[in-house]
């Protein structure tokens, strides 16, 4: 090996320090009003004679690119399947390519944060977990680059119907036995200001019951493992990712979310059937509507209103695409369509709570309460 | 259908045409996603979702299996040659099979590595079978008080790793310092976000694969640049046909000390059997194993072929662990296994316990595909070696910036965070130094990994038994032996360092 | 003598090394008098050890150091040139030019970035011909987009420049 000089060395510095200042120039040059302003759209001559119709034109914008879908999470979880099984009737109907980058961290805010900043071209979309988004909004959680009121909403693919499962053995089979039963029974939950937290202690507010709230388990799956071994005796989550569970018969539903029962659970009663106060009967009206938000597919704010227009109706195709519709029912994936419009407005639902609720919210989430 | 009926039916649908094909392309998949660093086996089985989706089960299963069964050869292979571990689980290969390329046995090591990780995949999945009928009381014995017994337990080999003359003290400071790490991040029990500087990238904890892509390999790489060596410095002549003697050479090494392949495919499929503790543990601890029963501990981390076998046999045999729990009740051990329970879903075999009632032949398939993916991929991976050992010979000035530019390329892919990358580089200067002052580097990543388990699981077991939990009858066994074994160890500490005196005085 | 100051030199690293996680150790601990009980219990319990045994650590480093510096005839010459020594200015060097790998990957994402730093380094530092430089320089992080981005579909890092266009 031939010798170092130093003086070679010093050199190499200081052509890279003066390419990084050159860099740095231009970063800083670039003027952020670009940002917004939607690049090789603004109607030059040709267009404005041809005059075709603004989806024409975003369609044609589309063609041949590469959609990047940022998941929020690893590769092979919920978000991941449900957006590498919708990703080719994406691209079917964009004429597009869509490519899955997954940005896992922060259970799921950094992924977010990624597509909140993202170029808002209409080439970066992602999926997310909305009802985490929304209950850190809430809690002012430092690092959050995001407001979930500015996205550019495409559609909702799926809701969940959050179920509380007990284990087998649990002696009270019904919501009601239980409620009046003597015993102070033990909820499993993951970290504290995750959903099966948050589901746990507003229902334990809102009946004024005495569960005691094991917190801490790394995952559902451990719980799981708790009840088998009896150390819980049940927990909140969502109906398809318990399937499994209630299927072997290893647990069994006692009590679900939402206003109507759902036509998978018509037996269980759900959770507005137990209210009994108003103000139970309000605490879990804002319990429904952080979970209403679902898994929805955002784009980044200040996208051109055509391209945000085309992306909601591709999606509209894709998600009603008989085979993909057959995909996810043999999947056990339940669709939960709802359109980008109605999407905006179910996020505002969430996020403005009544003032006398809000409070409580954030104390759970902190985990105060 | 009784179990030998099952497993000869097992069999004859893995070995079928319709399957062996995909068996195959899976395992070469597997080895080639194990070789470039930062993809483990989960990524390599999440990449077949699209195409197992109109398969018919069998096939899909033994296709997504055998691409995750091969993974662990590609890493071995990297881990050896470049000090690269391709996953986590290769990570503890990196003490003794990088010196023994540097000694110009690198063909040597590669094939001990190779039989090594067949013969750890072959006992897992025999264990598996072994248990089948009773797996799922062997899975419920396990809960937070037997965790954090077997945590603790784990945690004791600190200080078999720190035994090196009078840098015990250096040892415990470097596991102290990595259980100290592991509290980084979102506190499970109270929402503290612990010593992430407020960043939001450290919320979920130090991400262990960038650390050990920096702690080792970005490590080896400053070493290896500044002392200016090739990465294999003796052999540079060896022709082809002298390389792949070599590798038989190392098949034989594993072979004639199967005693200590048997010991750590034990340690890894345990290891398996508990959630959450993962690969990577039960590849330390079995490097640390293979040191505290070897005759010449002193040898080891500086090319001893027991600590290439140790690791190696050990993080295979961990999927036969992480498949019972899986197999039993249908919930995942592993973000691998989370993934074969969704495709499984998909496929339209309802996991949990119908699975071994009426599906018993389709555990079969994967019993199978484990062993036949592993034996392609320990097959191939000999192959691939000899092409890749000789890019070892070339020179480091050419070598070290080109390893640099994949290893980060490797530690932005895990999670394509960006600020990932930047850890890498924090652990490759923390990591060189440590090297160059002797402080115990497995010691640390021990630590990192149980450090954390070692709390929630304690809390888990106070709130659910109160504060006599470990009275329970398993973990009560477990705390005798972790006690016995603790004591063992300082004795034999005490023990070599009076040897060290009395050596040197 | 030659050895005689290789031992010093290793001493002082050593210090400074163990000053440095001392003071790593401080730092964490006021951040852990800031959390709840809870929280600081286990980080506490494993930090008062690791305070007595990084101590007794750095003692035993001093004493040594001491013991060298008694053997050692000493005139302010040596003290000064101890650090000048070629394989720690190799250390800084190849940090540095890790460290612009990164802030290049950051700007100019990884594919560019890459090729940048593997021209650079190849021909400025190791001095090889630039056939082969560029050659390798362009080569492999071609290669490794094709096998990412092509092959595999993972994007890797674009660059905050990318966010510009």
């Amino acid at each position: 090996m031939k010798k170092l000089s130093l003086k070679k060395l010093l050199k190499v510095g200081v052509y890279a320090a003066m390419f990084l200042l050159f860099l740095g120039v231009l970063a800083g040059c670039s003027p952020p009003a670009e940002e917004a302003a939607p690049p090789d759209v603004s109607g030059d001559g040709k267009i404005e004679v041809e005059k075709p119709s603004v989806k024409d034109e975003a369609a044609a914008f589309y063609k041949g690119k590469i959609i990047q879908l940022i998941v929020p999470y690893e590769p092979g979880g919920g978000y991941d399947v449900n957006s590498r099984l919708l990703a080719p009737y994406l691209e079917k109907y964009s004429g597009a390519t869509v490519v899955i980058r997954n940005i896992d961290g922060a259970g799921g805010m950094l992924g977010v944060n990624e597509q909140y900043l993202a170029s808002p071209d209409g080439l970066t979309i992602g999926i997310q977990n909305a009802v985490a988004c929304v209950t850190n909004q809430l809690a002012g959680i430092e690092g959050i680059a995001f407001d979930m009121q500015k996205f550019g909403w495409i559609g909702r693919l799926t809701t969940d119907v959050r179920v509380l499962a007990m284990r087998n053995d649990f002696p009270y089979k019904t919501i009601e036995d239980m409620l009046a039963a003597p015993e102070t029974f033990k909820i499993g939950a993951t970290g504290l200001g995750g959903s099966t937290f948050v589901d746990a202690v507003i229902m334990k507010n809102a009946l004024e019951l005495d569960w005691e709230i094991i917190h801490g388990y790394d995952s559902s799956p451990q719980i799981d493992m708790g009840m088998l071994r009896g150390e819980v005796d049940g927990t909140f989550g969502s109906y398809t990712s318990r399937l499994s569970m209630l299927e072997s018969g290893d647990q069994f539903v006692i009590l679900q979310s939402g206003e109507t029962r759902s036509s998978e659970l018509p037996d269980v009663p759900t959770w507005f059937e137990i209210a009994t106060t108003d103000y139970s009967k309000k605490l879990i009206t804002v319990l429904e509507a952080t979970h209403s938000v679902g898994r929805p597919f955002a784009a980044p704010p200040g996208l051109p209103a055509e391209r945000l227009e085309f992306l909601r109706d591709v999606f509209y195709q894709a998600v009603h695409d008989p085979e993909f519709v057959a995909d996810m029912i043999k999947a056990d994936r339940p669709i939960n369509f709802l359109s980008g419009e109605e999407m905006e407005r179910v996020i505002d639902d969430a996020l403005n709570m009544p003032e006398d609720i809000k409070p409580i919210f954030e104390k759970t989430l902190k985990g105060e309460i | 259908m009784s179990i030998f009926e099952a497993l000869l039916a097992g069999l004859y649908t893995a070995v079928s045409l319709e399957v062996l094909p995909f068996v195959v392309i899976g395992a070469l998949l597997g080895l080639v996603i194990g070789i470039i660093p930062g993809l483990g086996g989960h990524f390599a089985m999440a990449m077949l979702i699209p195409f197992v989706f109109r398969m018919s089960p069998a096939t899909g299963i033994a296709f997504v299996l055998a691409a995750h069964a091969s993974v662990a050869q590609g890493g071995g292979i990297t881990a050896i040659l470049f000090s690269t571990p391709g996953t986590g689980q290769n990570a503890a290969t990196i003490f003794d099979g990088p010196p023994m390329t540097e000694k110009g046995e690198g063909g040597r090591a590669v094939g001990a590595a190779m039989t090594a990780c067949f013969l750890g995949a072959l006992f897992g999945v025999f264990v598996l079978t072994l248990l089948l009928p009773v797996l799922r009381q062997v899975v419920l014995v396990f809960g937070p008080p037997e965790f954090f017994m077997l945590a603790v337990l784990a945690l004791t080999f600190i200080a078999v790793l720190s035994d090196k003359g009078i840098n015990i003290n250096k040892g415990l400071i470097a596991g102290f310092l990595g259980i100290l790490f592991s509290f980084v991040g979102m506190c499970n029990v109270t929402g503290v976000r612990r010593f992430t500087f407020g960043q939001l990238e450290l919320w979920g904890g130090l991400p262990i694969v960038p650390v050990m892509l920096g702690f080792f390999a970005v490590a080896e790489m400053i070493h290896l640049w500044v002392e200016g060596k090739s990465l294999a410095s003796k052999a540079s002549s060896l022709n082809f046909a002298g390389l792949q003697k070599q590798i038989f050479q190392g098949v034989l090494d594993t072979l004639r000390r199967w005693r200590l392949v048997i010991r750590c495919s034990a340690i890894g499929t345990t290891i398996g059997l508990i959630p959450g503790l993962g690969s990577a543990s039960a590849a330390f601890l079995a490097y640390a194993h293979a040191k505290q029963s070897s005759k010449n501990p002193d040898e080891f981390g500086k090319g001893a072929i027991e600590g290439v076998i140790g690791p190696e046999s050990a993080n295979d045999a961990v999927e036969g662990g992480a498949l019972a729990a899986t197999v039993a009740f249908g919930i995942p051990g592993s973000s691998s296994m989370a993934i074969l329970l969704a495709i499984l879903v998909i496929l339209g075999v309802q996991p949990g316990p119908n699975l071994m009632l009426n599906n018993l032949d389709l555990v079969f398939v994967m019993i199978w595909t484990v062993v036949i993916g592993n034996f392609i991929g320990t097959i191939a991976g000999m192959f691939v070696a000899n092409p890749l050992t000789r890019v070892t010979f070339l020179r480091s000035s050419v070598l070290v910036p080109v390893l640099l530019i994949i290893v980060f390329t490797g530690a932005y892919v895990v999670h394509g965070v960006y600020g990932e990358v930047i850890i890498t580089f924090v652990f490759g200067l923390l990591g060189y130094a440590m090297k160059k002052l002797d402080y115990s580097r497995p010691a640390l990543i021990i630590g990192l990994i149980l450090g954390v388990m070692v709390e929630k699981n304690y809390y888990l077991a106070l709130k659910l038994y109160g504060s006599t939990f470990f009275m329970q009858p398993v973990a009560l066994i477990i705390m005798i032996i972790t006690v016995t074994v603790f004591f063992y160890n300082i004795f034999k500490l005490v023990q070599s360092q009076r040897r060290n005196y009395t050596r040197a005085g | 003598m030659r050895d005689d100051s290789r031992e010093k030199r290793r001493a002082i690293t050593e210090l400074l090394f163990g000053i440095f996680l001392l003071a790593l150790l401080i730092v964490l601990f006021v951040m852990v008098m800031t959390y709840q009980p809870v929280a600081r219990r286990a980080p506490l319990t494993v930090m008062i050890p690791l305070f007595v045994m990084l101590a007794a650590q750095l003692f035993i480093f001093y004493r040594r150091l001491k013991k060298l510096q008694s053997h050692q005839i000493n005139d302010g010459k040596t003290e000064i040139s101890i650090f000048k020594t070629r394989k720690l200015r190799k250390v800084l060097v190849i940090t540095l030019f890790i460290i612009s790998l990164m802030a290049l990957i950051y700007l100019l994402g990884h594919v560019i970035g890459m090729a940048i730093f593997l021209i650079v380094f190849l021909r400025l530092v190791s001095r090889e011909r630039w056939v082969l430089s560029l050659a390798l320089g362009i080569g492999v992080p071609v290669a490794l987009y094709l096998v990412f981005e092509k092959l595999l579909h993972i994007m890797v890092y674009p660059g905050i420049i990318h966010r510009y266009f």
